[in-house]
């Protein structure tokens, strides 16, 4: 876990650096963007592991980001965070293959679980 | 020590094989299954858990719980399609079908309003109803006898508040705030004043609602120009069953030229509907953010003025018509503040020119002096005596007000005089005294309480929906607080000093406040009206589609309190079915919560032998995660012990207990690489089997209890009958070989001992909140009666080593998560203790002395295994 690379893409910028920093704190590696065009731009140049993208950002959503993402870096594993409790969000998200749907306020332990648990999954499909 | 050092030589040297790894990424998977699992689970107990308890229920949480079951519920079928080559889609269909049903049910409750934007006073009707508050409305009758008597001024209405509050990117944005407080009341006010903020930073007034206040300022912009006016801006909710709510009021002062001062304070008072005091009041109302509608008036009043209201006299005695409250000597709002004005005292010539006004205004409203159609006025007067009509209130008949003292209830009570509290509302009422002191005792008060306040101030009157009286040590009869209080007919006792010093624990108080004499208030310990935590929670637990649900919540056909208790004694009627509830148990959230209830929590099987027990047939939450616990386990068993799984083949455990059973290492729950067809117990590095196997071998079984005639007859009966039982049945639990599935942290057996049926899954992982132990047993030669004796034996004896237990028919299921691994590692014991020790006791169920010995004597074994040091493998 301390050797991973993660993307946080969030237009607000605060919650991104806090959450970079609390991370930062574990040992892992972070990058942040400020939004969708930004973090596509970032994974062209640097691979990443793990992409924590906010599902509600203006202009490029969440959604449409993800869709990028698992159509160019298939080995990338994304999470996406959420302050708003749709179902039908959330079901499009796991849909277009993140790997889950984790709703603010983040409990930092659960999300790490959840970085962990996408690490070995990307990981055994290496091996496989 | 040459053990363990082979051991760990043997684990170092082995490298994984490619079959292993598939193994071990198929673990993988599973585990993530179990994890999305229990997630699921977690919140079928959550949202169980909060619909039996007596918090409020806010719209977010059911959003939020909703949310986090629909992602566990639909990464359980994902994992198990991936599972199983996807050989599970058909899950799909039905969860799509379930995902729709609880968007329709979320999406109820709201209170769309539709007709004019913005209406001039004088255009208001009685056909307006809904869209412009009922004070507002009242004024129509004295408007159309008295023209002059309305302060000229528009509103903006309930239609404008829907077209601008009917936005899912507002909502989105509130539910997110509200979702970071927590729902905590003690963070409401940072997350109302957050709300307040982002609202109109984010979301502009409708441009055609701009253009229709101009249009309504138009007429009055010579008025507003003038130094000596200004504008008043109030907020109503337009229902009158939420007039117990009072907003703020501001005030502009001219001259006003700027439009956008007076939009930017429409936009201000929009946004009052997330004062802190609106929040807790829908929640306790169980209404949500759309179902409470709000209009704005502007009225334009002179810049000095006196404001006060009037009534008529209730009391015979006084020689007067006319009670005048005086909130406000003659002054400008910007003159420091007053207080209150409980001296204070209008010019004579202003008094006797208001109170002709205000009997012309009562009038005007077939006002009756005593019973009927009484009303409170509000208004304000200028210096040279123009008058204003600014609202219109119902009064409620007054209460049989007890002009001598009862005498005590009860023996064990006392009686104390409120020495120097003034009777703002006479009459009698009876309720456990509760000390209010902020938003979270607000959130906690019970319908039907004696509110007791530090202040009679304007924020708690929405508290007086729910009480039956009120007492304060501080405050005003000329007030806000005192005006609602008379509105909703509560007897009320303001100033009395020792009010705080009331005992407020378990105790019952008969608050007498007659109107003139001192109040009393007799407090004895009768018991409160709080309902049973318990029954509330078996009412909320549902249980299978045979013994359908019970509601969610108590009460649910009392007569609905969308007037809650205001308004007499009628609706105090339909107040008595709710009380000691802390929200409205009829409300609209809480019928939206009682409608999903079935759809999280019900499970419509009888168990994994149930016929119905189908994909298409799943219809809530809990048959998806049921469904797919099943057969994910069933796909890794199958996986395991089919030839084109075998990968890494089922080996032979050689162990000390005379039964066959077969070991699949799915990771790491071998020491190092086994060869060979049979592995010994040595080898396994599985810690919940190793401590499951603790409790198989530590007593050996006695042997088939000594049947009467009656438990052999019954064995040979069923035998006869029931299919599981047919050795040449090729598809029952009882052909299956006896399995395990292990990996270090990892067990799930299957096994058949005798003729019952056994599962158990158990995942110790480092995560706590991961660890669970799900123990079924299920099955029996004997009748089904006896079966279920079984089962409910087996319940209790599991029950005092902290399992949750449920039987279904002749099905066990006992839980244990989330918690400490040694507790989880004795009951692993206890269970593989109870396993062996239960075999055929079922052809002993009605044989009550000796059921009675065995379970002394198996309880007895059971604290002895749960005691010992847990297990420690390399």
């Amino acid at each position: 876990m301390e050797s991973i690379k993660i993307l946080i893409v969030d237009d607000e910028t605060d919650a991104s650096e806090i959450l970079s920093l609390r991370l930062r704190r574990r040992k892992m590696q972070t990058f942040t963007a400020a939004n969708g065009q930004e973090a596509l731009d970032f994974l062209k140049t640097t691979p990443v592991d793990i992409v924590l993208l906010d599902v509600k950002m203006p202009g490029m959503d969440g959604i449409e980001v993800l869709r990028h993402i698992k159509r160019d870096h298939k080995d990338i594993e994304v999470i996406m965070l959420s302050g708003h409790a749709d179902m039908d969000v959330a079901t499009q998200g796991l849909e277009l293959g993140a790997f889950f749907y984790q709703l603010k306020p983040i409990d930092l332990e659960s999300l790490c679980h959840k970085m962990e648990d996408a690490c070995k999954q990307r990981e055994l499909r290496h091996k496989g | 020590m040459l053990s363990l050092l082979t051991r760990l030589f043997k684990r170092s040297e082995a490298t994984p094989s490619t079959a292993e790894e598939s193994f071990a990424a198929r673990f993988h998977r599973f585990r993530l299954f179990l994890s999305a699992h229990i997630d699921a689970y977690s919140e079928i107990m959550a949202f169980e858990e909060r619909l039996a308890s007596e918090h409020p229920l806010g719209l977010p949480f059911i959003r939020m719980t909703l949310a986090k079951l629909t992602v566990a519920t639909m990464q359980c079928i994902m994992q198990l399609n991936a599972l199983s080559n996807q050989g599970y889609t058909r899950l799909n269909a039905p969860f799509a079908a379930l995902r729709a049903a609880v968007q329709d049910i979320l999406n109820q409750g709201t209170c769309p309003l539709e007709g004019p934007l913005v209406l001039p006073i004088h255009a208001i009707t009685q056909e307006h109803r809904l869209l412009v508050s009922p004070n507002i409305l009242k004024i129509c009758p004295i408007r159309d006898a008295h023209p002059e008597f309305v302060a000229p001024g528009f509103v903006v209405t309930g239609a404008a508040w829907w077209l601008y509050f009917n936005n899912a990117d507002m909502h989105e944005e509130i539910d997110r705030i509200m979702l970071i407080s927590q729902e905590d009341p003690g963070s409401y006010g940072e997350a109302a004043a957050t709300i307040r903020e982002r609202i109109p930073a984010s979301f502009p007034l409708p441009e055609t609602l701009c253009n229709e206040v101009g249009k309504a300022l138009e007429p009055l912009k010579e008025l507003l120009g003038k130094p000596d006016n200004s504008l008043l801006v109030r907020c109503f909710p337009t229902l009158p069953e939420h007039g117990a709510l009072v907003m703020p009021e501001q005030v502009l002062h001219g001259p006003i030229t700027d439009t956008q001062a007076i939009l930017q304070s429409l936009h201000t008072a929009m946004t009052m509907a997330y004062r802190p005091r609106a929040m807790i009041y829908r929640l306790k109302l169980g209404i949500r953010d759309r179902g409470m509608p709000f209009c704005v008036s502007f009225s334009v009043i002179p810049t000095k003025q006196a404001r006060g209201s009037a009534h008529r006299n209730l009391d015979p005695q006084s020689g007067s018509d006319l009670v005048i409250h005086l909130r406000r000597k003659v002054s400008t709002t910007e003159d420091p503040p007053q207080g209150y004005a409980e001296d204070a005292r209008l010019p004579d010539s202003l008094h006797e020119s208001v109170a002709r006004h205000c009997l012309t205004a009562l009038d005007c409203l077939a006002d009756a002096p005593i019973r009927g159609n009484r009303h409170e006025v509000y208004w304000a007067a200028s210096e040279n005596h123009d008058f204003y009509l600014l609202g219109v209130t119902s009064l409620p008949d007054p209460h049989p007000a007890e002009e001598a003292h009862p005498a005590e209830p009860q023996a064990a009570a006392h009686t104390i005089t409120l020495h120097g509290g003034k009777t703002t509302y006479p009459g009698s009422v009876t309720g456990p005294p509760i000390l209010v002191r902020n938003l979270r005792d607000a959130l906690a008060f019970p319908i039907g309480g004696v509110l007791v306040v530090d202040l009679a101030a304007p924020r708690w009157t929405f508290l007086l929906d729910f009480a039956t009286g009120a007492i304060a040590r501080e405050g005003s009869d000329q007030g806000i607080f005192a005006r609602v209080a008379r509105r909703n007919g509560r007897p009320t006792v303001i100033g009395y000093p020792g009010a705080l010093d009331l005992p407020t624990r378990g105790t019952t108080l008969r608050l007498n406040a007659p109107m003139h004499q001192e109040a009393r208030a007799t407090l004895s310990s009768k018991p409160l009206p709080i309902r049973s935590e318990h029954t509330a929670r078996t009412a909320a637990a549902g249980g299978t589609a045979k013994d359908a649900p019970e509601p969610a919540f108590p009460n649910a056909d009392a007569p609905s309190a969308a007037a809650p208790i205001s308004g007499g004694h009628d609706a105090q009627k339909a107040q008595d079915t709710q009380i000691g509830h802390t929200w409205l148990p009829t409300s609209t959230v809480a019928a939206i919560a009682r409608e999903l209830a079935p759809k999280v929590a019900l499970l419509s099987f009888s168990g994994t032998d149930d016929p119905n027990f189908r994909a298409e047939n799943c219809v809530s939450f809990h048959d998806f995660i049921t469904y797919s616990h099943d057969h994910a386990v069933a796909e890794m068993f199958r996986h395991g012990t089919s030839r084109k799984g075998a990968q890494a083949p089922a080996k032979q455990l050689v162990c000390d207990v005379p039964k066959q059973f077969w070991i699949i290492n799915l990771d790491d729950g071998f020491y190092g690489d086994i060869k060979g067809p049979t592995v010994p117990l040595e080898e396994i590095a599985s810690l919940p089997m190793r401590s499951l196997w603790e409790g198989f071998s530590d007593k050996p079984w006695d042997g088939p209890p000594q049947i009467n005639a009656r438990g052999f007859l019954s064995v040979l009966f069923e035998a006869t009958q029931n299919p599981n039982i047919d050795p040449a049945s090729q598809s029952t639990h009882y052909t299956e070989k006896n399995v395990f599935l292990i990996a270090r942290r990892f067990c799930s057996m299957r096994c058949r001992f005798g003729f019952h049926f056994l599962s158990l899954d158990a995942l110790l992982g480092e995560r706590e909140r991961e660890r669970f132990i799900i123990f079924q047993f299920k099955g029996g030669a004997a009748n089904m009666a006896r079966r279920v004796r079984r089962v409910q034996f087996v319940a209790e004896l599991l029950a005092q080593f902290d399992m949750a237990t449920e039987i279904v028919g002749d099905t066990l299921t006992a839980r244990m998560e989330q918690g400490d691994e040694t507790a989880f590692l004795s009951v692993l014991r206890v269970i593989g203790y109870l396993v062996m020790h239960t075999r055929q006791l079922d052809m002993i169920m009605s044989d009550e002395i000796e059921l009675a010995k065995r379970r002394t004597d198996m309880l007895a074994d059971m604290k002895r295994l749960a005691l010992r040091p847990p297990l420690v493998l390399p």
